[in-house]
């Protein structure tokens, strides 16, 4: 049980670094944005792992809101600067070095875990769950929809 | 073990946030690696108060999501005034802003 956490744990920590990563890869705007979506998504997915429903059902709402905001400008802004805006090398320099400043304190500590659930006083975890699924299809039609309008007005100024 | 692991997890992203704005010049991706960090800012907390803290992080999480949702309407602000101006999105576009 604990290694199949684990190997689950590894391919959405790799699925949310690719999604990252492609945020300053990417030169257009619009798949910087859809990049981010992707990393709200599979940071939802870690809450869920972590078995929080309520906090991963929130995120997507969260990411319904804003990331709509964010698309609306990457659309927008599409032709107006396409520069190559991101220095690759320094980015990984950054990158390595930061996390390794960071991170080298934690391989010395010694973290003991209580175990238990910060959501248990308040129970909102044992009637949710159910409804995960439900969320996560809601909110993959929204962004279809809304990605959907998106490539229609564009073929639309296209066609102007 | 796996509270570490997944601590490293939210330290890599937000060096990947923090490395995002470093290197970029680019003013909506700045704001993107921005939205990043609070990411990984949620992230943490909820990691700290799953396993460490028997305690309410709600407040704590709301407070971050709204900061998160603030910096989308400063998205907003900021594109209508790069429009007005006429100017590109490059952050060195900002420094007619100086006296």
């Amino acid at each position: 049980m604990y290694n199949i956490t684990i190997y689950i744990l590894a391919i959405t920590a790799i699925f949310e670094f690719a999604a990252i990563a492609f945020i300053f890869i990417s030169r257009s705007l619009l798949h910087s944005v859809i990049s981010l979506t992707l990393a709200f998504v599979v940071n939802s997915a870690l809450f869920l792992i972590m078995k929080q429903p309520f906090l991963a059902i929130i995120q997507l709402f969260i990411f319904v809101g804003g990331i709509s905001t964010y698309a609306l400008v990457g659309v927008a802004s599409s032709g107006f600067s396409k520069f190559p805006h991101t220095n690759k090398f320094a980015f990984i320099a950054v990158f390595v070095i930061l996390l390794a400043a960071i991170s080298y304190p934690l391989l010395t500590a010694n973290i003991s875990s209580t175990g238990t659930n910060a959501f248990t006083p308040l129970q909102v975890k044992s009637g949710i769950t159910g409804y995960i699924g439900l969320f996560y299809l809601i909110t993959a039609m929204l962004f279809g929809v809304a990605l959907g309008s998106i490539i229609l007005f564009k073929s639309l100024g296209r066609s102007k | 073990m796996i509270e570490q692991v997944f601590i490293i997890i939210s330290f890599a992203v937000f060096a990947l946030g923090v490395a995002g704005i470093v290197s970029s010049r680019n003013i909506i991706i700045m704001l993107l690696s921005t939205e990043v960090m609070l990411l990984s800012a949620t992230l943490l907390a909820v990691i700290f108060f799953n396993f460490n803290v028997n305690g309410g992080i709600v407040p704590l999480l709301f407070t971050i999501w709204a900061i998160a949702a603030a910096e989308a309407i400063m998205v907003i602000v900021f594109y209508k005034y790069l429009l007005s101006t006429k100017s590109s999105l490059d952050i060195k576009g900002l420094s007619k802003l100086r006296e």
